[in-house]
């Protein structure tokens, strides 16, 4: 394509005015470039940085107050849409005398707190009533009896304690023994018994010795002689 | 162990099955084991017939409660010969006997001091419990000491006795009794409701028994007659002997560790079984079919079924230890 006019616009565009930048602009360019240039590296290593994606939960949090936000501006939105009505001037008088004189209102809370306080007085008397129960009243007495029986000098079931516990302890190293299917139990049995044995010898220290404690004492005993028996006989 | 209660007769007849053997194997054993048994022979030899006076001091103590409907009793006796009974006035009454005996009138008054008793309410609980104490430096009782209670109580009031080393006899509560014993036997009569009973060293006895009863008894023998309602039963080294049952049975479930167990009643057709006995046997009439589902030398185990639409379900299981079904109780045989 050939331009007809040429000249004329050669003209004209050699007659229009000529702009330069202030000096500072490329300055400022030239600073920016540099800084570019000086970032260079920093951009490379953040490229090579690995990239982490959030869990989920921080996504449905976010989602979560999003929407707390919207549904509080859709509130707000709603409440600034409703319409304000003013009380009549003649409510003011009223509710100003209502609420005027504080010592009164003092004076109630006090009688509140003294009907609150005797309301849980009477509570706790009625969960923690009085003494109902007559006042304990002792009576004594005295009678005198003859016995036979000086059970002090019965104190004979510690006599075979010690071929007792042999008996035990032959039981217990028995290879055959081991086998048996009550094996446990007996030693288990031995054990309660000789706990058993040493109660009752505590009450009779804390109680005396009477008769039945020696019929207790007895019945173990006899017993702990069963269960030897029955050891010496797997042995 | 006995059973002193005198409710009932019955009497423990010392789980000693190996002393019933024959003891020839003895002269197999070396001298030690020949002592160890023979020389327990010497027990019981040194009482002595010597006469001796006693000064018998009883300290009497009275209290009434008035009772309300959600009041509970809780009694803890040590020592002690407790029996509980039922009226029909709103109070609860105890009378509690403190006794020492020694033959020095002096020591007996002051140790009679030591027993110590507490009856008091906390919010709907009357505790009532008695105890020994010597003040820090002074000498231990030296007279023999025990205690009594006559605890008369509302049918429908729960009571909850703890007891050791005394005795325990309730009659015709109604709604709920526990216990727990150890040394101590404990018999019931006319017992309904809500019935749990923990006994170690202390027999165990009951007669007309109604309600949910659970019993867990060690070292003890259990013994009831004329039951109704749903038991379970633990026991271990102790026997368990039904007397007999009534027709209010619903439930019946037994488990034993080293303990034989009994059941007597005239109608055992009438009921639904599942036994079985871990080294140990199953006796059983005849008469009744049972299905032995195993039977080798370690364990047997025997199921039946009535043909009745609704019957009451016996189910025991014993280790080391025997069951026996009779139509008759030993007593009605003779």
């Amino acid at each position: 394509m050939t331009e007809q006019n040429r000249t004329t616009l050669k003209d004209a565009l050699s007659r229009m005015p000529v702009y330069a930048p202030p000096a500072e602009c490329w300055q400022e360019i030239g600073r920016e470039l540099d800084k570019d240039a000086r970032e260079a590296p920093l951009k490379s290593a953040l490229n090579e940085l690995p990239g982490y994606a959030p869990p989920p939960q921080n996504w449905a949090r976010i989602a979560d107050t999003l929407e707390a936000d919207a549904a509080g501006q859709r509130l707000r939105d709603a409440l600034s849409k409703l319409p304000q009505y003013a009380p009549p001037a003649e409510l003011w008088p009223a509710i100003e005398q209502g609420i005027r004189p504080p010592a009164r209102r003092v004076r109630m809370t006090v009688l509140a707190r003294a009907a609150a306080a005797i309301a849980l007085l009477i509570g706790l008397w009625w969960a923690w009533p009085q003494q109902e129960a007559a006042p304990l009243q002792a009576t004594y007495t005295y009678d005198q009896q003859t016995t036979n029986a000086q059970f002090a000098s019965i104190e004979d079931w510690g006599q075979a304690e010690a071929l007792m516990q042999k008996a035990v302890n032959e039981f217990r190293e028995d290879p055959v023994a081991k086998q048996l299917p009550t094996y446990e139990l007996l030693l288990s049995e031995w054990a309660d018994l000789k706990d058993a044995q040493e109660e009752v010898a505590k009450m009779m220290e804390r109680y005396g010795k009477d008769a039945q404690l020696i019929r207790q004492m007895s019945e173990i005993e006899k017993e702990r002689s069963g269960l030897i028996r029955e050891m010496i006989a797997q042995i | 162990m006995k059973n002193w209660n005198p409710l009932f007769g019955a009497c423990w007849d010392c789980t000693l099955r190996a002393g019933k053997r024959n003891l020839s194997w003895l002269s197999t054993k070396p001298l030690w084991a020949m002592l160890a048994v023979c020389g327990l022979g010497f027990l019981g030899n040194g009482l002595m017939a010597q006469t001796t006076n006693l000064h018998v001091i009883t300290k009497r103590l009275e209290k009434t409660f008035k009772y309300r409907d959600t009041y509970e009793v809780n009694i803890e006796g040590e020592k002690a010969d407790v029996s509980i009974e039922t009226w029909n006035k709103d109070e609860i009454s105890l009378t509690v006997e403190f006794i020492a005996k020694h033959p020095e009138k002096a020591t007996a008054e002051t140790d009679i001091e030591a027993i110590k008793y507490i009856a008091e309410r906390v919010r709907n609980k009357i505790y009532v419990r008695n105890y020994i104490s010597v003040p820090e430096g002074d000498p231990e009782p030296a007279s023999n000491l025990s205690a009594r209670y006559v605890v008369k109580v509302p049918e429908n009031c729960p009571v909850y006795l703890k007891n050791y080393f005394g005795t325990a006899n309730v009659i015709n509560l109604a709604k709920r009794f526990r216990y727990q014993g150890e040394f101590s036997p404990v018999g019931l009569e006319n017992v309904q409701g809500s019935i749990d009973l923990s006994s170690r060293f202390g027999d165990v006895s009951g007669k007309r028994l109604d309600g949910n009863v659970t019993i867990n008894a060690r070292r003890s023998n259990v013994t009831l007659e004329e039951i109704k309602g749903r038991y379970s039963i633990e026991s271990n080294y102790g026997d368990v002997r039904i007397l007999s049952a009534s027709a209010g049975l619903l439930d019946l479930n037994i488990t034993g560790t080293k303990s034989d167990i009994f059941l007597f009643d005239p109608r055992l057709l009438d009921y639904g079984y599942a036994l079985t006995a871990q080294h140990g046997s199953i006796y059983f009439p005849s008469n009744l079919k049972m299905e032995f589902l195993k039977n080798t030398d370690e364990i047997k185990k025997v199921e039946f079924q009535p043909r009745a639409e609704y019957y009451p379900n016996v189910t025991i299981s014993v280790t080391f230890g025997d069951i026996y079904l009779e139509k008759e109780k030993p007593d009605q045989r003779r």
